[in-house]
Formats: C-alpha cells, structure tokens, sequence
C-alpha cells in the first residue's frame, strides 16, 4: 500500500512493504487527543521505538490532533481524524486524515515566539512543537480532506528500546490489551488510502502573525468568514489597546480615527448622557465607532469600557481600503449597520409608545382634573340666602390637587362650609380628597353638628387608609338664625375673622388631630357668634406657604395685612386681590401647593 | 497528572508535578494550579522532574501562571525539566517568559537571592 504524500515527495519516502501499519480514527474532540496518545505509544512500544522517539511520536500527533480540533472548523459530532503509522526499521511515519477547512501546517509561517506574556502569543506553539520535533512532514488537500503527514527518524537501537520495554513488560502488555481494544474494526474506518494520486490544493497562505490571531478572528463579528489569508497582515499591524473598567474611549462629537473590536471584557454605549441607561452593550468580537468612520462624522454616543477591556483597533483607513474590499468583511458590516439600525427603529418605537403613554396619561389627569374642579361648588354660593355672602377659589399646583372647598345649605336654616388639604400631591391626593369629600356629603345629610361630623368622617377616613394619608379639614355650621358659628379645625390653619368689622385675627380654635390618622380621635369644637358684617376667610397652607424666589413665605402678616386692605370689597373682589397679592410675591417662583380660599360674609 | 505544593520559606513555593501535562493532565490540575500560582503573589518553582510529558496544551498551564505572577508582582520559574521536556519547553519560547533551572535547590536559590 502506497501513502499518500504530496506529488514532489511520491517515492521518495515509501517505506518497506514489510513495516508495521496501524490506523485509527478518532473524533475530533478533545478526550479524543488522550486516546490517540494511548494508541500511538503502544504502536511506537509494538515497534520497537525508543522512549525519546516515543515521546516525539505522542508529541506530535497530540499536536496535530489538538490543532485539528481547535481550528478545523468541523462538525464535531461527525468528524473523525483518522491516524495511520507505519513504522520501519529506521524510519516512522504517521498520517492524519481529516475534513476540517484546508490548512496546511507543514508550511505555515510560524508565530514568533513569544516575547511578552499575551495570549495571543500561545497560538501556533503547537505547530512549532510539530515542526520542530518531527524530521520531515508533507501536506496535501485530497478529497476534501486535509491528508498531513510527518516522519520520524528512529533514534537509539531498537535493542536498547526493547530492552527498555522487557523492564516494563507488565506495561507493555496492558498497553497491547489497549491497542487491541483500540483498533477493534468498529474502530476504524475502513477507507482506501489514495495511491498518491490527491491533488496538492494551493499551498495555505496563512502566515504565522496570522496564526497568532487564528484564534480570535474567527470570534470577530465583523471579520467572520473572511479569508485568513486576506487578513493575515492586515489584523497584524492593528494595535491592541487596554481600558480600565469606566474608561471613556469615545465620547459625542470626538472623532476617532479606528474601530474598536473588543477582545476581551465589555463596552457600553450611551447617548445624550453617560448617566443615562446605556442603549446597547458592545460584547467580546462585536465593534464599536464603524458609524463614524464611515459617514465622517463625529461621534454620537458615549464608548465606556464596562469592565477592564482589551479592544483592537482597526484603523479606518485600513478598514474602508483594505478591509471592505473583502466581500464578506463589507457583508459583515452591513449585517453590523443593519443591525444597529433594527435596534434604532426598536428603540423609536419604544420611545413612541411611550410618549403615546404619557400623552394619553395626560388626557385621563386633564379629566380628572375637571372631575375634581367639577366637585367643587360653582360661585355664586347662597345666591338664593341674602343673608350671607360666599366665595370660593382653588387652583391646583399640578394637574390633579389635594385641596378643596365646599358650602352648601344643610336646611332652611343652617349652612355648612368647609375646606381642606390633603397632604401630599398628585393623584394619591386626589383621590383621597374625593373620599374625604363624598364622606363629608354623606355625613352631613344625617347630622348638623360639626364636631360630630368631623369625628364621623375621620372614622371613615381611617378604614382602608393603608397609605397614610390624612387631611386638615375646617367644618363650620352657620345658624342663620342665631348667627352662631361652631367649627371645628382637625389640624388646619386658624380661619381669619373679623367681627362685625372689627379687626381681622386668627381665630383661636381648639387645637386638633388631623383627620384620617386615628379613628378613635375626639375633636373638640368652638363656637362664635357672627354678627352683620363679620367676615371669615378659610384658605390653606398653599396660600401662606407660597414661596417667593428667594424662599421667603408670604406668611400670616402678609396675609393678614392683604385682606385687611381689602375687607370690605366684594368678594369676588377680596378673593382675587388675595390670589393676586400672593401671585406678585411669589413671581417667577414655581407654585408647590395648591392654593385654596373660601371667604364667607355676614350681610346687614 | 498530580500535583503536590511544598511551602518553603517565606512566600517561596515548590510546587511539583508528577505525569503527562497533555489535555487530560492540564485538564486535571489547571483549577488547581491556577488556584495556587495566580491568586496571589508569590515565589514559586515549578518542579517538573516528574513530568513525563509534555504538549502545547501544558505550556498554556505554565503561561497563565506565569502572567498572573507577573501581573502580581510575582515571580514563577520551572526546574529541572527532563531532556525532551526542556526541548519542548525552548522550542515554545518559554524560556524566554520563565527561567528554566537544572534542579529545583538551584531555582529556590535563584529565587531567594532574588
């Protein structure tokens, strides 16, 4: 049987017809290395061979085993290698036969050897072991299978090695029971050894500072599926770069002259800010910074290494001359781009929708804001009692409020007014306040006094109230006939009085819990009697809380000092020049809180 | 593959290796080499009198510890390799990374005057 070796080497290696011959195949995995090396010892041990020329035979077929499965490009689950060694008198040969991509390693350049401690430099130290520790090899590409073989010259005399081999004869023979197992027919693959008729294929171009990038290129997006051979210099003489955890590599409106392939680690890339959520994470063989280079323009995202990173960069020139003339690097990319642009568009919708979403929550807090507004009684207030006058005001800080007013008449003789402030803001607010209220209408059609009013309501307030909220409330019952007012304030800002135009103060009500907090609260209440021309003004805190720029409140005297100017306006008047007044002192200062009055008259 | 670790005096560290470093015998100590020779930063002297054999696979072994002691501010030298070991070993460069001495007394020395 004649071996197949390349066209310029047939006959000159053909070993005598009477040498050993052994095959075996094995899959193309890694336990599989371990086998062959078992296998391939006990042949050399079977041929005689000395410990040396063991260990070179071992050495070697570990080697190109290892290099076959690591860079073969197979199907791991189909593909075999078949080993055969025929071992003569003073020569060994060994043959392995696989399917992975063409790659000849008999005549790829070798890496340098290693200078510094990179791993990119452990490449290729496998083929150089190859190289180095067998005599001669030979490659050639038949039937699409990669068909390399590599002799050994035997050292040291067989009868020394046998001699060798009878002190360990119990190991020689376990390792025969082994090779039996091993070559079992199941074992092997039974296929014809071409009669040196294969065709040499191209010699392999990949050189060794190729080799030396063998094992990521294939893990870079943007130059899979390239040829090694277009790429061999090219990524070479790219430079790697090293960046610390939170280190900016590119930042908007910068312009850098590369790419930036991550090797290892991660980066992250944000826009507008890099406080903000980052919009996508660059992973190891992905790239980041191509847009630039190809539009020209500067950056527009934030580049910041997530963790210690290690990027090649690409320079772009070599990229738009040198790269992209690469078909499946210039496919690459445009997968790449349209890649990112899907993202893009995911992205735009995403923010459309939720624009869409807080444009519709918008519409529904602009509805409950007139639902509210709408469950606040409409001036004029009394119009059909000549006896008293009412107005009322309230303007939220925000879409929805938490203050509110109410008047109403609760018999022929007997008016109800009240106003408060829930605390907090915004829709939990709210709607406490349309509880709070709701429970203060149900309360008042059954009862007319207020401190048993206030103390029903709180009761109420208190059920279900897992949030805490709680409001400060005045009730006040105005007897039309005895002109009595009893009140009672939970917790709210004493009511502005003046008696029958005397001068205006704070009424000194008994001081009390706010509502909603404890239901088994007692309220106590007070009582004053108006006479014609008494005026009493309810408001909350939003009003004497209203903040000027440079944070001063308008305050008790300031309110105070306010009405006093304008007692005896109107009060549609009164109020307005109240809201005016507070506006002007707060001008150009955001409104925190809602502002609410309720202004009240005693008429002649 | 088996490996035996020998604290010696002060940070110095032998640590000795008895097999095959192909891929079952790098397979078999690497957690464990790795563990001893990276985590922090030593002196250690890689005995490999005892190693048999040795592939590409296993100077990857020796490489990962060699660059984390670097990194650390370490340092990691072989001894007394056998004859086709050191072969494998010069023709990989490797004494080019880590110092390769005759005998393990010779690198603890080296390392101790270090």
């Amino acid at each position: 049987m004649a071996l197949a070796v390349s066209p310029a080497q047939r006959g000159a290696d053909h070993l005598p017809t009477g040498a050993l011959r052994r095959r075996l195949s094995v899959p193309n995995e890694r336990a599989a290395v371990a086998t062959a090396s078992v296998w391939i010892r006990a042949v050399g041990a079977e041929a005689g061979l000395s410990e040396t020329d063991l260990f070179r035979l071992d050495l070697c077929v570990t080697e190109a085993l290892t290099n076959t499965f690591s860079y073969g490009g197979l199907d791991a689950d189909s593909a075999h290698t078949e080993i055969e060694c025929e071992a003569a008198e003073h020569v060994v040969r060994c043959t392995l036969r696989d399917a992975g991509v063409a790659f000849d390693p008999a005549a790829a350049e070798l890496p340098a050897l290693p200078s510094l401690l990179d791993h990119a430099a452990r490449g290729g130290a496998g083929l150089r072991l190859v190289r180095e520790f067998a005599d001669a090899c030979t490659y050639l590409r038949e039937a699409e299978r990669n068909v390399f073989s590599f002799t050994l010259q035997r050292h040291g005399s067989r009868a020394s090695s046998r001699s060798n081999w009878v002190a360990r004869g119990a190991e020689r023979r376990a390792l025969v029971e082994r090779l039996k197992v091993l070559s079992r027919p199941a074992g092997v693959i039974g296929v014809g050894i071409a009669d040196g008729s294969g065709d040499a294929v191209e010699r392999d171009r990949r050189s060794g500072v190729e080799r030396r990038a063998l094992g990521f290129i294939s893990q870079l997006r943007i130059l899979q599926g390239a040829p090694y051979s277009a790429l061999e210099t090219l990524i070479a003489d790219c430079p790697q770069r090293t960046l610390a955890a939170e280190q900016v590599w590119l930042a908007p409106g910068e312009r850098s002259t590369d790419v930036a392939v991550v090797l290892t680690g991660r980066l992250r890339v944000h826009v507008e800010s890099a406080e903000t959520a980052p919009i996508y994470v660059v992973d190891v063989g992905h790239c980041a910074g191509e847009m630039q280079l190809l539009d020209g323009d500067p950056a527009s995202a934030f580049v910041i290494a997530d963790v210690d990173s290690t990027v090649l960069l690409i320079p772009g020139r070599m990229l738009r001359e040198r790269l992209l003339s690469i078909p499946q690097v210039a496919a690459n990319l445009l997968s790449i781009l349209a890649g990112r642009i899907r993202r893009s568009d995911r992205l735009i919708a995403e923010q459309v929708r939720a624009a869409m979403e807080l444009e519709r929550l918008h519409r529904e807090l602009k509805l409950a804001q007139e639902i509210q507004v709408s469950m606040l009684p409409v001036p004029p207030l009394f119009s059909e009692l000549p006896q008293i006058d009412c107005v009322g005001f309230m303007r939220p800080a925000k879409e929805v409020g938490g203050d509110f007013y109410d008047a109403f008449a609760l018999d022929a003789n007997h008016v109800f007014v009240t106003i408060g402030d829930i605390c907090g803001k915004g829709l939990p607010s709210a709607l406490f306040m349309v509880r709070t209220l709701t429970t203060l209408w149900n309360e008042t059609t059954r009862r007319r006094n207020p401190q048993r009013i206030v103390e029903h309501v709180n009761r109420h307030l208190c059920v279900n109230n897992d949030s805490g909220l709680f409001v400060s409330l005045f009730c006040g019952v105005y007897d039309l006939g005895t002109r009595c007012l009893q009140f009672v304030s939970a917790g709210h800002n004493p009511p502005l009085i003046s008696i029958a135009g005397e001068p205006l103060h704070f009424l000194d009500a008994p001081r009390n819990l706010v509502a909603g907090i404890a239901p088994q609260a007692n309220f106590r209440a007070g009582s004053i009697e108006l006479r014609a021309g008494s005026l009493v003004i309810l408001y909350t805190d939003g009003l004497t809380e209203a903040e000027s720029v440079d944070q001063q409140w308008f305050g008790d005297e300031r309110l105070l000092a306010t009405i006093e100017h304008v007692r005896d306006e109107p009060l549609p008047e009164l109020t307005s020049a109240v809201v005016r007044a507070v506006d002007e002192f707060a001008v150009d200062a955001v409104q925190a809180d809602d502002l609410t009055l309720l202004a009240f008259r005693v008429n002649a | 593959m088996k490996m035996t670790i020998h604290p010696m005096a002060g940070d110095l560290t032998v640590i000795s290796l008895e097999g095959r470093l192909d891929i079952q015998g790098a397979d078999a100590i690497d957690d464990q080499f790795a563990f001893a020779t990276t985590t922090k930063p030593k002196r250690i002297v890689v005995d490999l009198s005892q190693v048999v054999f040795m592939a590409s696979i296993g100077i990857r072994t020796l490489f990962t510890a060699a660059r984390a002691q670097t990194a650390r501010g370490g340092r990691i030298v072989l001894a007394a390799p056998t004859e086709m070991v050191n072969k494998v070993l010069l023709t990989a460069g490797v004494d080019q990374l880590m110092p390769i001495f005759d005998s393990v007394e010779l690198a603890c020395t080296a390392l101790e005057s270090a």
